[in-house]
């Protein structure tokens, strides 16, 4: 039932009917609504007309006028019935209602919710145009989107985090580093589009109604930017780029452990979502990023440029995939709700809101712990610790997630401050070991 | 030939933020639709554009062209020579160039938000979202309120259509 409320809510009231022409017509009203009760007055011209049986549509509009230009805060209400004669003017069978107010349903999650509709007018429109219909947004930004390119800091910083190790114990070839960053690089990339394939494929993305610049996925086949065939001959070509690169590097750095550490990166950056495996479905993805993005990466790097594998740089390891690892973890908090309808049950969709922020201020807490360690089990440089100054930052990620926890615009911010405080704290880290190596300690 | 359409409904025209553009929808039944509205002063026409996302009124129109486009509230249509304005018309839907089509209104679209083109250069972020279609009225009778129209008759203009 419609409350009278409403009436309160909204400056511009009209009713809309269809005349005797056959043009819709649309005229200002004074409506009351009482019990649920809706009539109509109409304006003068318009009084005598005969409305029985007709149908009509009163709407109830506002916004809110911007001074310097435009305006915001976009609410309507419409209401669709039969008409019938009322002293009044007309009483309306209400048949239907519905509304938007962009303060409980946001324009982002709007046009969210509609892209299926846009989908379904480009498709028809494509085949009787006979065209093939991609929103036009440019071809770097096309690729920035499908790939999602910056999440590539992702693997750069545990990249550099190998290397550095490597330098501190006296080996550096900046050929072989490059190359290592970019098999690695398309792995990654490969990841990331194999990642919203499946997540398209599985429904998690659908589902998701809210998603932001760092979670939700890509959208990019949602969006029509690419297709299905597309991206599946995309992630693969990624796969084999990086897979070529990493058996040059077995090739002529030491097959074993190349291949050993390719294999298992591979594996988990495939079956991160794909089924039978789907492991981020399984409670099991925060598992495989930490792994992937800390040791196997970290590892891999360092043992390119010193072909050994030691304590040092395994330790070296656990901070920093501890860092990417909570990336995805507190991107996942505003996709939680839409996940779990769609069976994909990371971590945070298995656990309360408490003891995920416990588990979020635990793993901070182990990051920083883990770097501490460095120096004092002697495996590292003292200069390490600077990256323990990024901690106030990670307290400020902490209270901002706790604010605004599962909301999901209001968390970009924090998103953003997280990635921006992990990127920063796994470069000094890398730069701890850099600056060891060139103060001799 | 131009419109002919009174300078005070011009004005509501050129300055309105939102008008309810009213469609006939399959089952021969109005729905209307709060909208940007832009007019050209030269043509007398009133255009629209629709994103895909919002693209039922497209199917609409593009099954029956008559519409109307109704304009109230002194604070919508920031003029108060009029209380209130509708335009009845046919529509034709332009979506040849849905990614760049619209574009040619962008001048008097930005008169009216000026920020369009900051969201503008953020249009990989809603890629749908830009691929528009452009609604164009050619009016041929305008109902205008000169006073309160619960009170007061309104004038009835036939207009020569667009030029």
């Amino acid at each position: 039932m419609i409350s009278a409320n409403v009436l309160q809510e909204f400056e511009q009231v009209s009713v809309s009917f269809v005349d005797e022409d056959g043009y819709p017509v649309t005229v200002p009203a004074k409506v009351r609504i009482e019990d649920g009760r809706v009539t109509v007055e109409l304006p003068e011209g318009f009084k005598g007309l005969t409305f029985a049986g007709r149908k009509v549509n009163v709407t109830f509009n506002h916004i809110t006028p911007i001074p310097g230009g435009g305006y915001t805060d976009r609410r309507y209400l419409m209401i669709r019935g039969t008409a019938r004669p009322a002293p009044e003017g007309i009483e309306v069978d209400v048949e239907k209602s519905y509304r938007w107010d962009e303060k409980e349903v946001p324009f982002p999650e709007y046009v969210e919710v509609s892209s299926v509709r846009a989908r379904r007018y480009l498709e028809r429109l494509g085949l009787r145009l006979g065209l093939d219909f991609k929103p036009r947004i440019g071809a770097f930004w096309a690729f920035f989107r499908v790939v999602r390119l910056p999440f590539l800091i992702a693997t750069a910083v545990p990249t550099a985090i190998g290397a550095s190790v490597a330098y501190y114990n006296g080996f550096f070839d900046p050929l072989l580093l490059l190359l290592t960053f970019v098999g690695l690089a398309f792995i990654h990339l490969g990841l990331n589009v194999a990642n919203d394939y499946f997540d398209t494929k599985l429904g998690a993305d659908p589902a998701n109604r809210r998603p932001t610049p760092f979670s939700g996925g890509s959208r990019a086949i949602i969006y029509g930017l690419i297709s299905e065939s597309e991206s599946r001959t995309l992630f693969a070509s990624f796969f084999a780029a990086g897979s070529a690169i990493g058996m040059y590097l077995a090739i002529t750095r030491g097959p074993l452990v190349i291949l050993g550490l390719m294999a298992l990166g591979l594996f988990l950056a495939y079956f991160y979502t794909a089924p039978p495996i789907k492991l981020a479905y399984r409670g099991m993805g925060e598992l495989a990023v930490g792994t992937g993005f800390g040791p196997v990466i970290v590892l891999g790097a360092y043992f390119v440029q010193t072909q050994k594998l030691t304590l040092d740089a395994l330790l070296a390891s656990i901070p920093i995939g501890i860092l990417i690892m909570l990336i995805l973890y507190v991107n996942e908090i505003p996709d939680a709700p839409f996940d779990k309808v769609a069976g994909k049950m990371h971590l945070v969709t298995r656990i309360s809101k408490e003891n995920a922020l416990r588990l979020l201020a635990v793993f901070y807490a182990a990051a920083y712990a883990s770097t501490a360690l460095i120096p004092v089990l002697r495996l590292g440089p003292p200069t390490v610790l600077i990256a323990l100054v990024t901690i106030p930052t990670a307290v400020r990620v902490y209270r901002m997630v706790s604010g605004t926890f599962g909301i999901q615009y209001a968390m970009i911010p924090a998103m953003a401050l997280n990635i921006r405080n992990v990127a920063t704290t796994g470069s000094l880290l890398a730069a701890g070991y850099v600056i060891g190596a060139i103060l001799g300690l | 030939m131009g419109a002919q359409l009174p300078p005070e409904v011009e004005e509501v025209l050129e300055n309105a933020l939102v008008a309810l553009l009213t469609t006939i929808d399959e089952r021969s039944e109005p729905v209307t639709h709060p909208m940007l509205p832009l007019y050209e002063r030269g043509s007398g026409k009133i255009y629209f554009t629709s994103s895909v996302l919002f693209s039922r009124k497209l199917e609409y129109i593009k099954s029956n062209p008559k519409v109307s486009v109704h304009f109230s509230v002194e604070e919508f249509m920031r003029t108060g020579k009029v209380k209130a304005v509708t335009v009845k018309g046919r529509a034709a839907i332009d979506d040849s160039n849905l990614s760049e089509g619209w574009m040619r209104l962008l001048p008097l679209w930005r008169r009216k938000e000026p920020y369009i083109d900051a969201y503008l250069k953020q249009r990989f972020a809603f890629p749908l979202f830009w691929e528009r279609a452009v609604i164009e009225v050619v009016p041929e009778e305008v109902v205008v309120w000169r006073g309160d129209p619960m009170s007061t008759r309104p004038e009835v203009i036939k207009v020569g259509g667009g030029s």
